[in-house]
């Protein structure tokens, strides 16, 4: 399965090592950075900056592209749209309703390189973060809201658990697949209506699957003394180490850049 | 009262109140220290009364104390951290995607120290001899690595009883036996109270007491003597009873709690006396059929390193194949490709001389039966569910509903259950149903992953009945994934060895067998009778190679000394 969020590439890096709060904190900004460059340095400093965190988290870059796969539907889609539907400036190619335009062009490529880079330097995070650490980021973000009532430990308990069967419940996806295909399902034939039918064969048991999953963990969890967050202790506390000051920096370095070269221009 | 760690008293619980109660009026007291054994087959209320012991669930009626504490108290935090319970199925008990990160999970709950939590989390992985993947993904692990990471989960909340819920039931025999020893070695060193809820009776005879429930209740219990030795009583309750002392039972040696050697010895001694040279008639069937199946040069991978390494054999038309081989080397991903369900890397395999290639049509042909039932069974009736392949072959509403009927026939499912949920079926009737779902397709193979995987004892052998009946009946070609020594020698006529991707041997089973140190090698049993058989042989008895099952020894020997 082409799914890379979700599964955690295990090697030791340093942004393995960092805290997974200052990696939460800095994919945030680098994403508002993304949205907010418009010219062509400032892309620059974007897809360096993410050049530099793939090559220090020791991801295969292979990987990440195969990440970009799974939803290369929605860039597409979403490139075709802008390539079509964007009217203004010069014409370079008219067909019947068709119309290219050179800012249709460029848009096209400035939301491919968005698209991309965003989703491969959340890969680039989800795959150098166990989900645990996520998830105590998460509630630890979400801890002063629990004056409001927010429930941050169910939160985040909750956020680990769907993320630590992803894996599983693919892996099984790909079983019923095949089991049903040895039945003589097909699954890529026929209209809309027929393909959606043809999606219950692999729907059912996988949710009936998920259900009883679902049933064995909670029984294992309360059977290993677990009743919500009151009175728990935390195993790996969330610390900021030297690095975690340096990433900093860097972000700090990223946001300067930006906005040099946007009041440059 | 004091050295009872567990005191249950005239328990009673019920799920459904229209149906008869899961655990119907069970005392039994647990002594400190002790080792029990729950043992009865699927649905027999042995899990359900387990979970009563931890509190995980309350009984309706009576009451369980732990340690003096009633679980319907209030104390029930406390009993929740001196019993701990491991569950069967490993990837549905495991929280966190790191080792270390899912035995400090239990901690957290408690409220340990931080500053404790490393100690413990080495001691217990120490215990279980898994030091090295402190660090480690779960996923990676194999499944009797990640019950051995479930178990020190549980033994760093230093408990003092340990519940196994079937925890061996989902493991090969090398993982099962793991996880035995490190169980058995933890009451040896810590004085843990151990209670083994199993239908394996080579698991309960490791135990101090054995207790046997069906239908709610304790049929028949006391100290592992008496139990085992009540052949009669475990037979009529449809339990195995342990296999040497059965084959003393039968060659009249008494009650008696045997060792191979031991019976071997004894066998020794009386046939020593009879001094008949008996020459077995054999009748040899001398017709070679042809092959369906040919498999020539056969590499398949899913990333980089190949599963399957160059796989040579012929399958012959009407034969019955067992492929064994451990966790790992490549018996479902051999099956997967028989038909074309995954595209080989490099060579091929020829159905009836011709390439299989990946059409529907082969699938059909050599049709393949998964492991696990609930991954194909999903509509709302039996019936319409066993019909949906006939529905893909273009058959008509009618004639699906006629075809679906006679392999629900063939399959022995009970007629009145054809309009049934087929997510309300037990174990058993689930694979009977999926089975069905494949003959419907009428393969001329028929190709199973594992068909008796969580399966009881009893429920293993139905299957494994049926399917050589089908087989019989049918004229079919059987390939079977098992993990059963004694399945493979007693059903096959043709065994596949398969280690790290390469046929490691092949051939009858008597061929097969005969070394059995070779076996071990690469990590597979060998049949308790061929144990004994090599043991008499030792001894300067020597038995037809072709008895490889407890009737055949029993007889031959019978008929040497008469």
């Amino acid at each position: 399965m082409n799914i890379t969020i979700g599964r955690y590439y295990d090697v030791k890096s340093v942004i393995h090592g960092l805290d997974p709060r200052a990696k939460l904190i800095f994919l945030l900004v680098y994403i508002v950075g993304v949205f907010l460059s418009t010219s062509p340095l400032e892309y620059a400093v974007v897809i360096l900056t993410l050049a530099v965190c793939i090559w220090l988290s020791h991801v295969p870059f292979g990987l990440l592209i195969k990440g970009l796969r799974g939803v290369a539907y929605i860039i597409i889609f979403t490139v075709i749209i802008n390539l079509f539907f964007t009217h203004d400036g010069k014409v370079l190619f008219q067909a019947w309703v068709f119309k290219i335009t050179d800012k249709g062009v460029l848009l096209s490529v400035k939301i491919f390189i968005r698209l991309s880079v965003l989703i491969i330097m959340s890969s680039v995070v989800t795959l150098t973060t166990t989900y645990l650490a996520m998830a105590d980021a998460i509630e630890s973000f979400l801890k002063p809201l629990s004056i409001f009532k927010v429930p941050a430990h169910e939160i985040g308990m909750m956020i680990t658990i769907s993320l630590r069967f992803v894996p599983t419940l693919l892996d099984e996806l790909d079983k019923i697949k095949l089991a049903q295909m040895s039945r003589g399902a097909v699954f890529d034939e026929g209209g809309i209506f027929k393909k959606a039918k043809a999606m219950l064969p692999l729907m059912i048991p996988l949710f009936v699957s998920a259900f009883r999953r679902a049933d064995s963990l909670a029984l294992a969890m309360e059977a290993r003394c677990y009743r919500g967050g009151e009175g728990r202790t935390k195993y790996k506390l969330l610390k900021y180490k030297k690095a975690d000051i340096i990433l900093f920096l860097f972000m700090f370095f990223y946001i300067c850049s930006l906005f040099v070269i946007k009041c440059m221009l | 009262m004091k050295d009872n760690i567990i005191n249950i008293k005239n328990v009673s619980f019920t799920y459904d109140v229209n149906k008869a109660p899961a655990v119907d009026g069970v005392s039994l007291d647990i002594k400190n220290g002790e080792t029990i054994c729950i043992l009865g087959h699927n649905g027999s209320g042995k899990s359900t009364l387990g979970k009563l012991i931890n509190g995980l669930l309350l009984p309706d009626k009576g009451n369980v104390f732990v340690m003096g504490k009633d679980t319907k108290g209030d104390e029930l935090w406390a009993i929740c951290q001196s019993v701990g319970m491991i569950f069967q199925n490993p990837d549905d008990q495991l929280v966190a995607s790191l080792a270390d990160e899912d035995i400090a999970f239990g901690l957290e709950n408690i409220g340990l120290p931080q500053k404790d939590m490393d100690e413990r989390i080495d001691d217990a992985l120490g215990a279980v001899g898994m030091t090295k993947f402190k660090h480690s993904l779960i996923d990676g692990l194999s499944g009797g690595q990640k019950q051995k990471i479930a178990i020190a989960g549980i033994l760093a909340l230093r408990p003092e009883c340990i519940i196994m819920d079937e925890a061996t039931a989902m493991l090969d025999p090398k993982g099962r036996r793991d996880v035995c020893n490190i169980v058995f070695r933890l009451r040896e060193e810590y004085g843990l109270t151990v209670v083994m809820i199993t239908h394996f009776i080579e698991e309960a005879a490791l135990c101090d007491k054995i207790y046997v429930m069906e239908k709610g209740r304790i049929v028949l219990g006391g100290d592992r003597e008496d139990v085992l030795l009540n052949i009669s009583g475990l037979k009529e309750l449809g339990l195995k009873p342990p296999f040497y002392t059965d084959i003393g039972a039968r060659l009249g040696f008494g009650a008696k709690i045997y060792t191979c050697e031991g019976l071997g010895d004894e066998i020794a001694a009386l046939v020593s006396q009879y001094n008949s040279n008996i020459t077995i008639d054999k009748n040899e069937l001398k017709k070679t059929p042809d092959n369906i199946l040919e498999i020539r040069d056969l590499y398949y991978a899913y990333g980089k390193e190949p599963v399957l390494k160059g796989l040579d054999f012929d399958i012959k038309e009407g034969s019955f194949t067992s492929v064994i081989g451990h966790t790992g080397s490549g018996k479902s991903t051999l099956m997967r490709t028989l038909n074309g369900l995954y595209k080989p890397l490099k060579g091929n395999v020829y159905f009836r001389g011709k390439e299989v290639g990946t059409s529907a049509d082969i699938r059909r042909k050599v049709a393949l039966v998964f492991q696990n039932a609930d991954h194909q069974l999903f509509e709302e009736t039996v019936i319409k569910d066993v019909m949906f392949g006939a529905l893909n072959m273009g058959l008509s509403e009618a004639e699906a509903r006629r075809e679906a009927a006679l392999a629900l026939k063939a399959v022995g499912f009970p007629e009145e259950k054809y309009e049934s949920s087929p997510f309300e079926l037990s174990g058993g009737e689930k694979k009977r149903a999926a089975i069905a779902g494949i003959l419907v397709l009428k393969p001329e193979v028929l190709v199973l992953d594992e068909p008796g995987a969580g399966l009881d004892i009893a429920g293993r052998k139905d299957i494994a009945d049926c399917i050589n009946n089908i087989r019989l009946e049918r004229g079919l070609t059987v390939i079977s994934v098992t993990h059963s020594m004694e399945d493979a020698a007693e059903y096959s006529d043709n065994i596949i060895v398969l280690n790290r991707g390469r046929v490691y041997k092949q051939g009858t089973p008597e061929e097969i067998f005969e070394d059995y140190e070779d076996l071990q090698r690469v990590e597979l049993d060998v049949p308790e009778v061929v144990r004994l058989k090599k043991y008499l042989e030792l001894k300067g008895i020597s038995l037809p190679k072709e008895v490889l099952t407890a009737d055949g020894l029993v007889n031959s020997l019978v008929k040497r000394m008469s």
